[in-house]
């Protein structure tokens, strides 16, 4: 150990003497500031209650000279107090940094003065090692048991109220509402594909020639101001129908009559830069789901996962955001009701159900979770004297549920790939079908398929089922119709263009919409007896509606308006 | 007389605009005046924010010292050097950049960026992240060394540092893993960013923070006088990233310049208790019962993952209650179902803003999965991370000298000058120079 | 045969430490697709503030970075000022008895008849938004609250957006650092 000079020493006891003077100094700032804080929490001009109470007393006697003089006072005291408090605390921080600061600079030069000279360390005896490790391992294991015991005493003390499920809402007294009569329903086109998603229109006659270019039986043309890929619905003589992209979702309400726009509403729902904003192909889009009528309000849903409710004036009833969906393209399932339900297929890759929603009001009624995979098909309601279900196609089940609770009343395992076409009932057959896996007849009371067929089959077209006959249409432009019973083809067309579009039953003919805008109109009979196949020039995906004698169609940036053709 | 009838014209007015006009936007309330007199209006002020170019500044700031510090460490070997890096780094990126962003922070805004959809980082955020963590990847953890703030605090008040025991070290050393991965689970569900929440230092650089806050960094710098960087040791997360980095370093400091000559006058110099003595001759214990342990481990490993791994993702809500969405939901579910009558701010806002509860469930619901889902994979890193820690209490390192642990060495050169190797390297440094 | 272990050894270290720099590369580049080149900065919505006054004591600083702002185009110019008078005052006068901010922040200049401008003294007002209360909810709405940038530390996360009741605090553009109102007029 060398010994430090005369100076050295000197300058060390220096050194000591300051760091002992900034400790103290230090220290005494740091009580003074603290003071201060805590002072500082309970004299908040903001929450001055003796001010509070002059003021009030100020307010019995108005004329009270003396009390106002008293506010006016406290009221500067208090303020005066707040800012020199502050300016005590923000000063006395500086003052303590520096004491700090001078207090460790001191303290580390006098040490660096008296170092010490190093100290060997003692021998790493074996059994001390084994000791630490066998300590360090008991040490590791209480520890975590502890942390495990800590989550458990947290556990105990949570709040469990959102596991806990609240009594059923949306009892609403349901018989007090009217819903439209199966009449009406037909008379109209109050969902994709008609009456209960069918594909089949009501009583009348239908207009089997027009011509896009010169206007023929053209009632009238509008252009749409957002894409969409869903298909019109009319009710009497509003037509609706939903448009999308990126920066907004959009409901449209046409006048039947002069097509013009009585009313677009936009839906507020997550913006392009919110969190989970879907990503769609541009094939689906935003808008791609149908939307529905119950004859009272209008439904819609959009790929963001928000389904609105308007009223017939385009006044927002009520809105339910289901979450942004798992949707490779898009969600694409169109909505239908029947009495006060509002059924949604909502079939997406992490979780897959089936809801029905108070039409009145937007309670989820019930859900059902569906075994499958993401489906772009919509539901079918089959609805007569003996059954009363709802019929969903997705990979791998075709399943029927129940219209008024949801039970599942058969599922059949039969679909695989990516289904878009939806079901369609006939002949007391569920037919459903997709392109690589086959078309099934399923005979809904034994649960059991009676006949299938795997040629040309449709990739996005539903199946059209009208006693005796079934027809599919491929997207290749592949037409089969064939014994609705025993499933025997009857006939096999080839045409120009392939079919997005689902066919329709009108007046004992089939209208099956082509990609190009091309309406094969053709009979629906035991061979192929083409009708007409007016042209419309404009490209077309969407089926079409029929409604009292009009037939709406939406081309990629209108939607025309066919009507008479005596 | 005449300010009286126009006060109670006015109030008049307020009433009814209240009541009959409540749906109007506030902005149409009154009409705006039309001034006969020279009256202009004034205009409202906005001061802007600090402009972008400082995060250039600081981006390069980072890295110089980054840089510095590692030549400091490995090539110069001087503590000075490392230490005016240090206080460089206290002064500019804690009190005068106070403390904000820095690369423990960071990590959440990462987790944060990877799963969410709309969370964006600026790009010198990432760069704040990486950058150490590679740099640790080549040469050690420079970065707590020379460029931490809150390693330079701790480092300036670690007068008097105790050798704590090696398995109290080992035990504790297990928390900043965990906290590391509650950080992430919480960032990366849009709960909060915790670290921020709970840093103890941010409040001093600021001179502003609650007094809790303060309080709990006065105690942890007052721990560090005695037991040296107590934050960085037994707290830090992003230390935990540099820690894995720095034992697959390509470079490392050394204590000797040359070869160990086994002085022993190191080992007591380290702050931190980095410094590992070389193996003993005798054997610790039988290879058969080391070998046997490590099977066992390795064995019951999986068994241990999927247990924490269920055990957490069964109580993922505990988690989840720290989601501000999550308690507004209960709040609002409560207020529904009269458990509580007291509303609060929050879920009156709510109410105000005419969201369907559903909407709100869904969302909720949404969230519970994700906390599902994260607490689970949570609860299989929480059994990795404990397993781990023991099987590195079993497995022993063939060392002939006195080494630096890689992952608990800061880098802090204290133990340079004591090395007698050193001081013939110095000299002849002199003499040659 | 030693040799051969440590050669092993190197070559399992080599790829952990590839295996562990692809790692924090990645998550760094992956993050990356998501960053802006622009800054952002915290600021509050006034149009869904509900000014509980939580701004005055949240913020790391003291006094609060946030402040009221008066937005002048928008001002009705009231001699009874809904902002700057407690309610149902007894007479218009400026006396703390009938004064709304507790600061005292705000003072209030005779224009013309039957004007008065308000200004507020950013030194003073500690952003409590008992003036931006009573505006919104008689009056125009000119007063509301905005985090001020030349005070704003710009944490990484806000400790008063977390205490924020409304969610009325978010990161917005740099470029773009305030949300006025009566922008549109």
């Amino acid at each position: 150990m060398d010994k430090p000079g005369q100076g050295k020493e000197q300058i060390y006891t220096l050194l000591k003497n300051t760091a002992i003077v900034c400790g103290i100094f230090s220290i005494l700032v740091c009580i003074i500031i603290l003071l201060n804080y805590l002072q500082l929490r309970s004299a908040n001009p903001l929450n001055s209650l003796k001010l509070e109470e002059l003021v009030r007393l100020y307010r019995e006697n108005p004329g009270d000279e003396e009390l106002k003089k008293e506010i006016r006072e406290l009221d500067l005291l208090i303020r005066k107090a707040f800012f020199t408090q502050r300016w005590h605390i923000q000063t006395g921080g500086y003052l303590f940094v520096a004491g700090f600061c001078l207090f460790f600079a001191s303290i580390s030069v006098s040490r660096l003065l008296k170092k010490k000279a190093p100290r060997p360390a003692e021998d790493p005896a074996p059994e001390k090692i084994r000791i630490s490790r066998f300590l360090s391992r008991v040490g590791i294991s209480v520890f975590a048991g502890c942390l495990f015991i800590i989550t458990l005493i947290l556990l105990y003390s949570s709040d469990k109220i959102l596991l806990t499920p609240g009594e059923e809402t949306g009892a609403a007294d349901i018989s007090a509402r009217e819903y439209p009569s199966e009449e009406e329903l037909f008379s109209n086109w109050p969902s994709f594909r008609g009456a209960y998603g069918n594909g089949i229109a009501g009583a009348g006659e239908y207009p089997v020639e027009w011509d896009g270019k010169t206007g023929k039986n053209i009632l009238w043309k509008t252009e749409i101001p957002r894409e969409g890929f869903n298909s019109p619905v009319v009710w009497e003589n509003r037509v609706f129908l939903s448009g999308a992209d990126e920066s907004a979702r959009e409901v449209y309400c046409l006048d039947a009559g002069s097509g013009t726009i009585l009313w677009q509403v936009r839906v507020d729902d997550i913006s392009s830069g919110s969190p989970d904003f879907p990503e769609v192909s541009p094939d689906t889009g935003y808008a791609a789901p149908g939307i529905t009528t119950d004859g009272t309000s209008v439904f819609a849903v959009f790929a963001t996962g928000i389904l609105v409710c308007l009223d017939f004036d385009g006044t927002l009833l009520w809105k339910l955001d289901l979450g942004v969906p798992d949707n490779m393209y898009g969600h694409s399932s169109s909505l239908i009701t029947f009495r006060n339900m509002l059924y949604v297929q909502y079939d997406r890759a992490d979780k897959a159900e089936l809801m029905a929603v108070d039409t009145a009001n937007g309670n989820i009624l019930w859900k059902t979770k569906r075994d499958v995979l993401t489906s772009w098909a919509s539901p079918l309601i089959v609805k007569d004297n003996n059954r009363s279900e709802v019929v969903l196609n997705a990979n791998p089940v075709v399943a029927s549920y129940d219209l008024s609770t949801g039970k599942e009343l058969w599922k059949i395992d039969c679909m695989m790939g990516e289904v878009a076409p939806s079901p369609a009932w006939g002949c007391g057959y569920v037919y459903a079908t997709t392109q690589f896996a086959s078309l099934v007849a399923i005979n809904p009371e034994t649960a059991e398929i009676e006949w299938e067929y795997y040629d040309d089959l449709p990739n996005v077209a539903s199946p059209l089922a009208f006693d005796p006959y079934i027809l599919i249409a491929a997207n290749y432009g592949v037409v089969t119709t064939f014994d609705c019973r025993t499933g025997d083809v009857l006939w096999v067309q080839e045409f120009d263009e392939g079919f997005y579009s689902s066919p329709v039953y009108a007046n004992r003919n089939v209208y099956l919409l082509d990609m190009k805008g091309r309406m094969n109109i053709f009979q629906l009979s035991g061979e192929y007896v083409s009708v007409n196949s007016p042209e419309l020039y404009e490209d077309t995906v969407t089926t079409p509606a029929f409604s009292r004698g009009r037939i709406y169609i939406r081309g990629k940036h209108h939607l025309f308006c066919i009507g008479g053709g005596e | 007389m005449k300010r009286m009838t126009r006060i109670l014209v006015f109030s008049a007015m307020l009433i009814i605009l209240f009541s009959a006009l409540s749906s109007v936007a506030a902005e149409d309330r009154f009409p705006r005046p039309e001034f006969q007199s020279e009256y202009e209006l004034p205009s409202t002020t906005a001061p802007s924010p600090q402009d972008n170019l400082f995060s250039y500044i600081d981006t390069a700031v980072l890295i110089i010292l980054l840089i510095l510090t590692s030549y400091f460490a490995l090539k110069m070997r001087t503590r000075t050097g490392i230490f005016i890096c240090s206080l460089f780094s206290l002064i500019y990126f804690g009190f005068w950049k106070k403390g904000c962003i820095c690369s423990i922070g960071s990590i959440q805004n990462i987790a944060l960026a990877l799963f969410s959809n709309t969370y964006v980082i600026p790009v010198f955020v990432a760069l704040f992240f990486a950058l150490p963590i590679l740099f640790s990847l080549f040469f050690g953890r420079v970065y707590c060394a020379g460029v931490c703030p809150f390693g330079a605090l701790q480092d300036l008040v670690a007068i008097k540092p105790l050798t704590l025991p090696r398995w109290v070290e080992n035990t504790l050393g297990i928390f900043p893993a965990l906290y590391l991965g509650l950080s992430v689970l919480f960032a990366a569900t849009g709960s909060g960013f915790i670290i921020c929440r709970f840093d103890p230092f941010v409040g001093l650089f600021r001179f502003g923070a609650t007094f809790e806050m303060f309080i709990t960094g006065g105690i942890i710098l007052l721990i560090g006088v005695f037991i040296a960087r107590p934050y960085c040791r037994f707290i830090c997360p992003y230390g935990v990233l540099l820690k894995w980095a720095s034992a697959l370093s390509r470079w490392h400091v050394t204590i000797t310049p040359d070869e160990c000559i086994q002085c022993k006058l190191c080992e007591n110099t380290c702050p931190v208790g980095a410094i590992r003595a070389p193996s003993p001759a005798l054997e610790v214990e039988k290879r058969e019962v080391g070998v046997k342990r490590l099977v066992i481990l390795f064995l019951i490993l999986p068994f241990v993952m999927a247990g924490t791994g269920l055990f957490f993702s069964t109580i993922s809500h505990v988690f989840a209650q720290l989601h501000p969405q999550v308690q507004l939901t209960a709040q609002v579910l409560k207020e529904d179902r009269n458990i509580t009558r007291t509303t609060t701010d929050a879920s009156d806002a709510f109410r105000a803003t005419g969201i369907s509860l559903d909407t709100l469930l869904n969302q909720t619901d949404h969230i519970l999965s994700q906390f599902h889902l994260g607490a689970g994979l949570f609860g299989l890193y929480t059994g990795l991370i404990i397993i781990l820690a023991i099987v590195k209490t079993s497995v022993l390192r063939k060392r002939t000298g006195y080494e630096p642990d890689r992952e608990a060495c800061v880098s802090c050169g204290r133990c340079f000058e004591v090395c007698p190797k050193e001081q013939v390297r110095r000299k002849k440094g002199k003499e040659h120079g | 045969m030693e040799k051969n272990k440590m050669n092993r050894r190197e070559f399992f270290k080599k790829g952990l430490q590839a295996l562990f720099g692809l790692a924090i590369a990645g998550t760094t580049g992956f993050s990356l697709f998501k960053t802006s080149a622009t800054e952002t900065v915290w600021q509050i919505d006034p149009d869904i503030c509900i000014q509980c006054g939580r701004c005055a004591e949240n913020c790391v600083l003291s006094p609060s970075a946030v402040k009221c702002v008066h937005v002048y185009s928008i001002c009705g110019y009231c001699d009874l000022c809904s902002g700057y008078l407690r309610t149902d005052p007894k007479e218009l006068s400026t006396g703390a008895e009938n004064r709304l901010c507790p600061a005292g922040a705000m003072t209030r200049r005779y224009v013309e008849e039957p004007y008065y401008e308000y200004v507020i003294d950013e030194s003073l007002c500690i952003g409590c938004g008992k003036c931006v209360k009573g505006c919104s909810a008689f009056g125009n709405g000119s007063l509301f609250l905005q985090i001020r940038h030349d005070r704003c530390v710009n944490c990484n996360e806000c400790s008063i957006a977390r205490e924020c009741p409304a969610n009325a605090i978010s990161r917005i553009s740099s470029r773009n650092p305030y949300i006025m109102k009566g922008a549109k007029i």
